[in-house]
């Protein structure tokens, strides 16, 4: 099968790979029919992210049919369309029965990696490197879906793939990035970054009843998005966020703020040229300027919660503002399984068109151009969907 | 750990190392004034504080007695520990061990259950052998509705000789993260039927 493999940093190329097999009596395997390419694949792609080898196929955006199922795999069958969390649940582990799948007990074969790495790991990831899990990723003709009752989640017939695609990741990310906000009705929320998780974010956060969205980027194609949504935006290489924020909530701060950034930070302030530096020389994973700029920004008792990316260790972390502003810090992967059915049924009601967020429909054979345009943010790209047999259905 | 440790120190014996808590804890709840406890211990697997010793402990959503009912067929050990290749029962207490040695040479023992509280714990010991040790299993319930918590202990003492070197390394590699590995892969077994395992660099 063809697959999109990472052969070093800002090198993939999509090459031959054997045909995924079934493992063990749980396993599925999915041919797939889209994919997505995520801003978290581009950390992978620039080096930033541990334990990612040479090899390794890419992709945990995912969705299409069931073409062969494990002995023990009882909830779907062959011919199934289905769409794939990019966090894999066991199902069975504690974690996974009280929704937080993402913190799956049993579903990472490294799990040894993740302990050293976090002190206990957590689940695996479909192509996102070994220590979460070493699992080929999606971006590719088939992949082994493991423990397919529990992360195969069926299709209705109607809703095309551009419609259920995001829910294997960014469409529950932004959701549960502004849920765990705790956003009330009347709140201001700030949210930092516009790309493809930031305009979930945006359009959750008023579906959970904000009053005012503030968006920040510098990318003027993905602030233009931000407003057609209904928010306000603040160009960070043109305004001062923190002065604007502040101004423009006259004086309140934001009641949330949400970094849908992560680690690769950019701006030319001071912490973030530092950690540019450290970066680049391995001395730290992370450019962290923008949960600092959140915490400092955000309202007195506020939420910051952050969907964004980490890897590791930061500097400089400001305890003491979160201390005594009396902050509220809330993070994680996201527990897809937990927020497919809901998220589904609002896509059904037509409150929310995910597929507004593509911009680009390509070829499985074009990933390494896409991932350029996407690193490069040219030509408007928000966001990539691969289609592995597009030949055929062209 | 402390108390129990000196408890042991208290009853005069050298005990077996592995004795740190919980055999300890069950020889000396068991001495009934009969001596058996002061014989058991003198015949110690491990001399105290000579051997190697790994303490792993997993939280698995499974009742208790099932999880005890699995340790106690011992034959189901080689399912569990990876460095054993089979375990043959010979009574009630008795059983031949067979693990895989250095140069694929497989070394056995003969062992003895030394405690059996059922749902509770298990404990044993080698008898004889170049390479003593001795292990526990005790299963409690975890706070809340959190499932069965499975302390392991295990214990060897380096045999001398020529093959003493080798035998020291008898796991290969990180003898705690052997351990923990096929720990970790027992609570996936009962908890979701089957460890993970990604066909790249964890493939069976």
């Amino acid at each position: 099968m063809r697959a999109v493999t990472y052969h070093g940093t800002g090198k993939i190329s999509v090459d031959n790979h054997p045909d995924p097999q079934i493992l063990t009596p749980y396993d599925a395997i999915v041919r797939v029919t889209s994919t997505a390419i995520c801003g978290s694949d581009l950390h992978m792609y620039s080096g930033y992210i541990p334990t990612v080898q040479k090899g390794d196929v890419f992709g945990h955006e995912f969705m299409g049919e069931i073409v062969e199922t494990g002995s023990e795999v009882k909830k779907v069958a062959a011919g199934d369309r289905v769409l794939v969390p990019f966090t894999i649940a066991c199902g069975n582990c504690n974690h996974c029965r009280n929704g937080m799948t993402s913190l799956c007990d049993n579903s990472n074969p490294n799990a040894w990696m993740a302990d050293m790495l976090l002190g206990y790991t957590c689940s695996g990831l479909y192509g996102y490197s070994h220590a979460f899990g070493g699992y080929p990723g999606g971006q590719a003709e088939y992949v082994r879906i493991a423990y397919a009752d529990a992360n195969a989640f069926k299709v209705p017939d109607d809703l095309p793939d551009e419609q259920a695609l995001f829910l294997t990741d960014i469409f529950p990310t932004g959701w549960q990035a502004a849920e765990q906000a705790d956003i009330a009705p009347g709140d201001t929320v700030a949210v930092w970054g516009c790309g493809p998780v930031g305009w979930f974010t945006i359009q959750s956060a008023f579906l959970l009843g904000a009053e005012r969205v503030i968006a920040i980027d510098r990318i003027p194609y993905r602030l233009e998005r931000a407003r057609a949504l209904g928010a306000d935006t603040i160009n960070f290489e043109e305004d001062d966020v923190v002065e604007t924020l502040k101004t423009t909530t006259a004086g309140r701060g934001p009641d949330r703020a949400i970094d849908c950034v992560g680690m690769e930070a950019h701006s030319f302030a001071p912490d973030n040229v530092a950690d540019k530096v450290k970066q680049t020389l391995k001395l730290q994973f992370d450019r962290a300027h923008v949960i600092r700029q959140a915490i400092y920004a955000v309202g007195k008792g506020g939420v910051v919660s952050v969907p964004g990316v980490y890897a590791g260790f930061i500097d400089k972390f400001p305890m003491g503002i979160v201390v005594n502003k009396g902050l509220t810090i809330r993070s994680g992967q996201t527990h897809v399984h937990k927020h497919v059915p809901k998220l589904l049924e609002m896509i059904q009601d037509g409150r929310i068109d995910p597929s507004k967020v593509i911009s680009h429909v390509l070829p499985l054979e074009s990933a390494p151009e896409a991932y350029k345009m996407f690193v490069d943010k040219v030509d408007n790209c928000e966001k990539v969907v691969l289609k592995p047999f597009a030949a055929q259905a062209a | 750990m402390n108390a129990s440790r000196s408890l042991t120190f208290l009853t005069g014996i050298a005990l077996l190392g592995l004795g740190g808590s919980l055999i300890a804890r069950s020889l000396a709840s068991d001495d009934d004034g009969s001596g058996e406890t002061a014989e058991r211990n003198s015949n110690a697997s491990v001399p105290y504080g000579s051997g190697t010793r790994i303490e792993k402990a997993f939280t698995i959503e499974c009742p208790a007695d099932e999880l005890y009912a699995y340790w106690r067929d011992l034959a189901n050990l080689p399912g569990i520990m990876s460095h054993l290749e089979r375990v043959e029962v010979i009574d009630d207490l008795r059983s031949l061990w067979t693990a895989k040695g250095p140069a694929n040479v497989p070394v056995s023992w003969e062992a003895e259950i030394i405690d059996d509280t059922p749902g509770e714990r298990i404990a044993w010991r080698s008898v004889g052998g170049i390479v003593p040790n001795a292990g526990s299993v005790m299963f409690a319930q975890a706070p809340g509705d959190r499932g069965t918590e499975l302390h392991v202990e295990m214990e060897w003492a380096p045999p001398g000789g020529a093959l003493g070197k080798s035998f020291a390394n008898l796991f290969g590699g990180d003898p705690g993260l052997i351990v923990e590995t096929d720990l970790r892969r027992f609570k996936a077994t009962m908890e979701a039927g089957y460890p993970a395992i990604n066909g790249t660099d964890v493939k069976s």
